[in-house]
């Protein structure tokens, strides 16, 4: 009986360490695409907002806001 | 912004002119990026990560890594955009913080590449013998053979500062060679370990355990890779050289980071799906080859032609990276001596070749110095916690001088997000450069070493020396009140006409405040940007006339000192004048009238956001007897304040204050009687001066505005809404005081906690 017991437990200890090393390799591939991504992303926008800037001329930062938050900007 | 800088030559009688010249290209100023980046971080970088972090640790690091490297970039990049300069973090340290920040920022930075460059020289020579020993063309051992690599690192160092010393052309194109050639390796090395990954999926349990360590070793890893990144520091350096710098050097430090990562990512990835049949786990087997652990696995990946491959990328990596960091180190020295905060040689520039030939000497005096006799990888520890400092420092840099200076500067790239990515990146970086405590202690005793020594050659050297820059704020006459003993009034006067009802005003806030307050009294003298600051004088006369005038009705009682100033903007020198005086009040006059885009005006406007202190504008006020003043009400944070302007302007004898509230029509109102019944006690004056009105109405501002022709004077509270909002959708207070026909003064009260984080931001 007590063989039983430890055998089931075991089996239960090795399916949670499975089960914890599958879940590192998911949030790991996670957050690596999330911080590729977050990189693309950034870079991409940034550049948008390089071009709309220079599309018209490079100003204050006022004017530069004023025109994103007008929308015809980044 | 000034197009070049200037040098005295000695060796003719007439003074030449000369500049840099201005040819770098976006490809040549990204590859000088990529390059300096790649450099021999990630041959050495891939297997001591892997022993620590595991396989996932290490693909992990880089990408986050890249994340927080990218935020930086981001920063460097709008202030490179607005301040395109050779200097880099030097020239925004100047700009934010001042001389002496600035001084030990570019002393950081010369130091920090000069030494990262006799790393990657060493890092040549290691490589480069030790092939050459393997095909037999060398065979030296112990004693000699160290010779023979000190031998071919000086001569690689020397080849490199000779190509600097050709040209920014010549630098640029020699360094695009070089990093397109390894970058065209490791994206080769990539795609072989991604093809074979295809090939053959069960390489792919490899990754397996995939944080064998746990999670918080990651932490260490990405601080002992992070500055792999920091490439982003040489494009800064290009500022005078580059071709339309404004839009290229934004683009080419986002670029870089992006090409850099997903180069990292690759040739990590290739290296673990490289391994095979090793008895062992891959992470034990290429952890245990420690700095050669990316060689092994991909000669493992690459059995016939790996390890050729692989030296000749460490080649190419480490010489476009020794290119780089001598670029970026001379244009720090050549910054510093520019403006004579270093002596004055280090900016001179050869005539022909237009070259910082000075600077460049010095700089390769120590790259080679350090090649030659120094433990170059304790020491390349503490460059590399320099490199966090000094993004620690550019952080903030951006933040401060866009809320300082953000109308002033001529910006070619806002970051998105702001203020999240320099926040974060600030309390990551602070988290990474501790646990480089734990990688390298020697980097501790010789960082703080050369920052120390850099605070003695400020000090006793270039503090008296430094060349003033057009940004910054000149005390023209000064005659202070030696010391800060009771509370503090600080009375900006714009002009004679607005001296004495100022100064009148300023007189019953001293009868209230005490016989001990002082008064600082101040004139700027604004300096239109195409007058040179030295001409300054000429525009003083009548900031004299009007201190004179307020010092008549002042000085006889109460302590008194005044100051002239001179800038090209009036609101920031106001802001730092009340910071620097240590003011509790700020008084100041307004027109009433402003300019397009502006809520009160280019001068009001900021200085309400910003000021560390209370401040009190007036519009208006003349010499008028204030009998009737009126409050508007509406609970929010200066309204206590408000409240005690009011009763200190209202005449004692017969005055009478009323608190005003408007509410819409089905909602509560405020109890004002409540307020008033708790702050008449604090403010010490009678309950008995304030009454309160109520009125229902859907046109708040119209009620108010109605109510206003019946008083003497109108006093309300600012609103706390940041500028730009205030700018685009107008709050009420603001309007309030444009359309009011009475006498009025807009007060807005200090917040201790925001007060002490503008007083450092």
């Amino acid at each position: 009986m007590l063989s039983v017991l430890s055998y089931s437990s075991q089996k239960k200890k090795r399916r949670r360490v499975r089960f914890l090393l599958d879940l590192n390799i998911i949030i790991g591939i996670i957050l690596t695409v999330m911080a590729l991504s977050t990189v693309v992303i950034l870079t991409l926008w940034s550049r948008r907002i390089i071009e709309r800037i220079h599309a018209r001329s490079p100003g204050s930062l006022r004017k530069i806001q004023k025109d994103i938050i007008n929308g015809d900007g980044a | 912004m000034a197009t070049g800088p200037e040098k005295e030559s000695k060796t003719e009688h007439h003074k030449i002119s000369t500049e840099f010249s201005r040819n770098l290209t976006l490809l040549q100023i990204t590859m000088m990026g990529v390059g300096m980046m790649i450099g021999a971080g990630v041959f050495l970088g891939v297997g001591n990560a892997m022993k620590v972090a595991g396989p996932g640790g290490v693909i992990l690091t880089f990408a986050l890594n890249a994340v927080i490297a990218l935020f930086t970039a981001m920063s460097y990049a709008e202030l490179s955009s607005a301040i395109p300069k050779a200097g880099g973090a030097y020239n925004f340290a100047r700009i934010a913080f001042g001389r002496g920040t600035s001084f030990i920022a570019g002393w950081m930075e010369w130091f920090a590449s000069s030494v990262a460059g006799s790393l990657y020289a060493v890092t040549f020579a290691l490589y480069t013998v030790h092939y050459l020993t393997q095909l037999g063309i060398i065979q030296a051992s112990g004693f000699q053979l160290i010779l023979v690599e000190k031998g071919a690192a000086i001569l690689i160092a020397g080849f490199f500062i000779y190509i600097n010393y050709r040209g920014a052309s010549e630098t640029g194109t020699m360094g695009t060679i070089f990093t397109l050639g390894q970058t065209v390796s490791l994206a080769f090395i990539a795609l072989v370990g991604i093809a074979t990954a295809i090939a053959d999926p069960a390489r792919l349990a490899n990754f397996q355990p995939f944080l064998p360590n746990g999670w918080d070793k990651l932490l260490i890893t990405m601080g002992f890779t992070y500055v792999a990144f920091e490439g982003f520091e040489v494009i800064a350096q290009a500022g005078d050289e580059a071709i339309e710098p404004r839009r290229n050097l934004p683009k080419a430090m986002i670029y870089s980071i992006l090409i850099v990562v997903f180069t990292y990512v690759g040739v990590a990835f290739a290296a673990i799906v490289g391994v095979k049949d090793i008895g062992q786990p891959a992470w034990i087997w290429i952890g245990s080859y420690g700095g050669k652990g990316f060689g092994e696995a991909i000669s493992q990946l690459m059995p016939s032609y790996g390890s050729i491959l692989v030296t000749i990328t460490v080649i190419f990596a480490s010489t476009s990276a020794l290119n780089a960091t001598i670029y970026s180190a001379t244009r720090a020295s050549y910054a510093l001596g520019r403006d004579r905060m270093l002596p004055g040689a280090f900016s001179w520039l050869h005539p022909k070749r237009r070259t910082p030939y000075m600077a460049l000497l010095f700089t390769g005096g120590i790259v080679i110095s350090v090649a030659s006799f120094l433990p170059t990888i304790d020491v390349a520890s503490s460059a590399s916690m320099m490199f966090l400092f000094l993004f620690f420092l550019v952080n903030f840099c951006v933040i401060r001088v866009r809320r300082q200076m953000g109308d002033e500067m001529t910006y070619g790239f806002v970051m998105p997000l702001f203020p999240i990515p320099p926040i974060a990146a600030i309390l990551i970086q602070a988290t990474l450069a501790v646990w480089l405590i734990h990688m390298s202690p020697i980097a501790w005793v010789v960082g703080p070493t050369w920052v120390v020594s850099g605070i003695v050659i400020y000090r006793f050297y270039s503090k008296q020396r430094a060349r003033r820059t057009e940004d910054e704020i000149v005390v023209l006459k000064e005659q202070p009140i030696p010391s800060k003993d009771e509370y503090r009034i600080l009375v900006s006067l714009a002009n004679p006409a607005n001296a004495v009802p100022l100064a009148l005003n300023c007189y019953k806030f001293c009868q209230a405040k005490g016989d001990r307050t002082e008064i600082e009294v101040i004139n700027m003298v604004p300096v239109p940007s195409q007058v040179p600051l030295s001409e300054a004088s000429k525009y003083s006369h009548a900031g004299e006339e009007a201190i004179i005038e307020a010092m008549l009705y002042l000085a006889p009682r109460y302590k008194f000192g005044s100051t002239m100033r001179y800038c090209r903007n009036v609101a920031r020198g106001i802001i730092s004048a009340a910071a620097q005086h240590k003011a509790d009040l700020l008084i100041m006059g307004w027109q009433g009238y402003r300019r397009k885009g502006f809520s009160l005006g280019s001068t009001v406007d900021p200085v309400l956001e910003r000021a560390t202190c209370n401040v009190a504008v007036f519009k208006d006020c003349k010499q008028q007897k204030n009998m009737n003043v009126l409050v508007p009400f509406a609970g929010g944070p200066n309204a206590t304040f408000a409240l005690e302007t009011a009763s200190i302007m209202v005449e004692q004898d017969g005055g009478r204050i009323i608190v005003f509230h408007v509410a819409p029509p089905g909602k509560p109102t405020q109890d004002i009687d409540a307020f008033l019944d708790e702050i008449a006690p604090q403010l010490k004056v009678p309950r008995s001066l304030f009454e309160s009105k109520y009125a229902i109405s859907r046109e708040r501002l119209k009620t108010i505005l109605e109510e206003t022709k019946h008083y003497d004077l109108v006093i309300i509270g600012a609103t706390r809404d940041p500028l730009f909002r205030q700018r685009v959708m107008g709050s009420l207070p603001e309007i309030l005081a444009r359309h009011c026909k009475k006498p009025l003064v807009m007060v807005k009260a200090k917040h201790h906690i925001r007060s002490l984080i503008k007083r450092w931001m």
